[in-house]
């Protein structure tokens, strides 16, 4: 029963790297722009089908495959922001809102259309896991990856935001959009930022499900709950506490299945969400405004 | 010499009015305090000076140059600093990141102004690496002021820099204010404290339903006879 | 032949449109009147189908089903199941932050989705329910789709005219003033969360009229027909094109809408041999852009709200 707990528990955290990494920038985005982001979820797959491209399709080895398709994304990402995003800015958070569900729908025809409907994996093979007590406790290379490589991006972001004068910058302005542009503090410049750290680290995201499971044009979409609820839990326009609410949410996701049907995995991230919203609406880490 | 000139503007947020000609000197290194009954358009017409609202006649003048239409970022590295009365610190960030925030736009070497600060609010200090969130009222309204301060500011704006504060506390903020002016930075302030505020001050406007009503030198606006029967209790 | 064919899909048309024009009055009630933002729109246009399904439908093997009662009955259950549902969701959620609403809402109809796919025993899960009774069957030969789309047309007057009398009652003017500005609204002694909840719970409502409607249209449902793209991400573009707030531009933005999305069919339709599995995605394409480009360059949609009729 223990190893059982711990096993799900570790399946649970590499669930929670993909979701932690695509809630930072759904907090980050909500946090500065002002608007939940609900293309984020598909930006995650763009990620994860231009690390497609790039590895399975042009055959680069993965440590480059990989850097390449977090660029791709942020770029994207920036397109959209100059292209629709910033045209709307003075309007209502709501119109940003509703024009980000536009783009999502857009986000994945364009990839249906270039990738086609049918799934994807990035390398066809059954891979062995590593067995630990009498093979009771199970973990895939892939997933060893995942957990080691989302490690490393959260110390990048760590140093970036906590050393820089940008990630400095970025962190007040989703603290207090109003005080920062009273500050000073070049607003538009940090959203060009914002995006490159929410669209990068979306497609890591991306890549990392891809890796897990397999690639589909939903596959974003239908993680963008669990996400929001990472988000709401761990304050939105606080980047380390989306780390922990994903982490919170993959865990209790996975450990769930102990007691309900895996089925239904995705309403207990809602019920959470809801649960923090209606008690502690600010999250595990935000703070009432004065 | 005229520093800032708010020269006989009407306007507010969007197309809802709320002040009314208002005109308005401040003098280089002087201390001007605005004072008048809530609702009266005080915060507001320090908001005009930075941009924040739609203005629909008459200009803002600063240091000889039309800022009437510039972007509130802009307004800052102009050498205007502005404290809000409410949401003025960087909760998430800490003492010294936010004071580092009120330097953005320096491109020099500000580890002056940072021990100046550090000398102008001594707790600050022993407090720079807690979170601006975890401070008392008093304490994040000296964080607010030092991070204003932190741009090299030739005017400072004082949103009701007291209110909320403790007796203790005010005292305190009013002489640190007496300070920075004395080292050169020019102050406008709003102030319900308008006795002690109009102590400080060189000028004074009292505003009343978004129009001037009463201006002067502070001393004589304490003695005028209708200004103490509106807002001084006297 | 060729006039017959024509007639039958100018009625299967307005059929359509008759759907999609409760689905975007209902809609126009919850965002249009108040501000209230669902975006979890299939979820309960979904709940109504199943609703009027189940309760209408014959005994059929392996899922809830047999009560046999009349059309009418479906209906009022399928409103009624809706409203439940609402109470209960808005209870829960209204309180919430614009934003926050709208991702909960998005969570209500991904729930809706599991259970719809996985409760075979309520639902017979994927594989659908079939044999839903279609009314007006043999009442007269040939005319039986002619006299559902009358049936359907009829309904949406109805519930256009009702959604302009409450738009224009003491109640929808409070609903403007709660959209317009939720303190000042709350300062004249207004019960904000009151009114949000009779508001989302009527839109529900009419949201399950119309997928009852669908049901019994097409006579078999399943998940897939509920895939929030048909039904709440064409809603939104058809609400927000037609100009939300105004009633005669919800039910207008419907038309104008779908004679796009079925119009964009036959554009597809031509397209080469090989990119014909792609048809749905480029037509998904073609919706997400015009949405963009309503948002940028005519956000108050074809027939904006008159607000000088609103008052404060």
């Amino acid at each position: 029963m223990l190893l059982e707990v711990l096993q799900l528990v570790i399946y649970g955290l590499v669930l929670g790297s993909v979701i932690a990494l695509g809630a930072i920038g759904v907090s980050l985005t909500f946090g500065i722009l002002g608007f939940a982001n609900f293309s984020h979820g598909d930006l995650m797959t763009f990620g994860a089908y231009c690390a497609f491209l790039f590895y399975s399709q042009l055959a680069l080895p993965f440590w480059l495959a990989f850097p390449l398709a977090l660029l791709a994304t942020a770029l994207l990402a920036i397109v959209f922001d100059q292209l629709i995003y910033r045209r709307l800015r003075s309007k209502d958070s709501v119109i940003l809102l509703i024009s980000s569900f536009g783009i999502a729908l857009i986000l994945r025809a364009l990839i249906q259309i270039i990738w086609g409907p049918d799934n994807q994996v990035y390398a066809s093979g059954i891979q062995m896991p590593y067995r630990f007590f009498d093979g009771s406790l199970r973990l895939k290379p892939d997933q060893l990856i995942i957990l080691a490589t989302t490690i490393v991006l959260m110390v990048a972001l760590h140093l970036f935001l906590q050393k820089s004068k940008t990630g400095k910058a970025m962190r007040a302005t989703a603290d207090n959009p109003e005080l920062a542009r009273l500050t000073g503090i070049n607003t538009e410049q940090v959203i060009i930022w914002t995006w490159v750290l929410g669209g990068s680290l979306a497609a890591a995201a991306g890549i990392f499900l891809g890796l897990d499971t397999r690639l589909h044009s939903g596959m974003g979409w239908f993680l963008l709950l669990p996400i929001f609820a990472a988000a709401i839990l761990g304050g939105i326009g606080h980047p380390y506490g989306a780390i922990v609410g994903g982490l919170i949410i993959g865990v209790v996701q996975e450990v769930s299945t102990l007691f309900i049907e895996p089925n239904y995995k995705p309403a207990i991230a809602f019920s959470v969400m809801v649960a923090m919203l209606i008690f502690k609406p600010t999250g595990l880490f935000g703070q009432k405004k004065t | 010499m005229t520093l800032l000139h708010i020269d006989n503007i009407t306007g507010g947020y969007g197309s809802v009015h709320i002040l009314y000609d208002l005109e308005m000197k401040v003098g280089q290194q002087e201390i001007v305090v605005i004072a008048g009954p809530n609702g009266a358009g005080k915060s507001t017409a320090m908001k005009s000076v930075f941009g924040m609202l739609t203005i629909e006649r008459g200009t803002v003048n600063f240091g000889g140059q039309d800022i009437t239409t510039h972007r509130t970022e802009h307004i800052a590295g102009l050498g205007i600093a502005y404290v809000p009365q409410v949401n003025n610190v960087f909760q998430s960030l800490t003492v010294e990141e936010n004071l580092e925030m009120g330097a953005y736009l320096r491109k020099d070497d500000f580890s002056g102004s940072l021990s100046q600060v550090f000398a102008l609010f001594p707790d600050l200090k022993k407090k720079r690496a807690q979170l601006a969130g975890t401070l008392s009222g008093g304490q994040r309204q000296m964080v607010a002021m030092g991070r204003a301060l932190m741009s090299g500011p030739q005017l400072l704006l004082l949103d009701e820099p007291t209110a909320g504060l403790s007796p203790k506390y005010m005292t305190q903020i009013f002489s640190i204010i007496r300070d920075i002016n004395s080292e050169g930075t020019t102050i406008m302030m709003v102030e319900q404290h308008a006795k002690q505020a109009l102590k400080l001050a060189d000028n004074g406007y009292i505003l009343v339903a978004g129009r001037n009503r009463h201006e002067g030198p502070g001393k004589e606006l304490i003695e005028d006879p209708e200004v103490q029967k509106m807002f001084l209790g006297g | 032949m060729e006039l017959s064919g024509l007639l039958s899909y100018a009625i299967y048309f307005g059929t359509m449109i008759s759907i999609y024009g409760l689905l975007t009055l209902a809609l126009n009630v919850q965002w249009g009147y108040t501000g209230t933002l669902n975006i979890g729109v299939a979820a309960f246009f979904a709940v109504g189908a199943y609703s009027s399904a189940i309760i209408t439908g014959p005994q059929a093997g392996g899922y809830l089903g047999g009560f046999g009662l009349p059309l009418f009955a479906g209906f009022l259950v399928a409103a009624l199941v809706c409203a439940i549902l609402a109470l209960g969701v808005g209870l829960l959620t209204l309180n919430l932050r614009t934003d926050y609403l709208a991702i909960a809402t998005i969570g209500i109809a991904e729930i809706i989705r599991l259970v719809l796919k996985n409760e075979a025993w309520l639902t017979n899960g994927v594989r659908g329910m079939g044999d839903i009774p279609r009314p007006f069957k043999g009442w007269a030969e040939g005319a039986d789709d002619l006299l559902f789309f009358i049936f359907a047309a009829a309904l949406l007057l109805a519930t256009y005219l009702f959604c302009e009398k409450i738009y224009n009652s003491p109640w929808g003017r409070t609903q403007r003033a709660i959209r317009e500005n939720e303190t000042a609204a709350r300062a004249m002694g207004k019960d904000v969360l009151s009114f949000r909840l009779q508001a989302f719970v009527i839109g529900s409502a009419i949201m399950g009229l119309s997928g009852a409607l669908y049901a019994h249209f097409t006579g078999f449902i399943s998940p897939e027909a509920f895939d929030p793209l048909f039904a709440t991400f064409l809603v939104w573009v058809m609400l927000i094109a037609g100009g939300s707030g105004n009633n005669r531009g919800a039910v207008l933005g419907a038309a104008v809408i779908w004679a796009i999305w079925s119009g964009s069919e036959i554009i597809i339709s031509r397209l080469p041999e090989t990119m014909i599995t792609q048809a749905g995605s480029f037509r998904l394409l073609l919706v997400g852009i015009l949405l963009e480009v309503i948002l940028l360059t005519r956000p108050e949609g074809i027939l904006p709200e008159r607000l000088d009729m609103g008052g404060k």
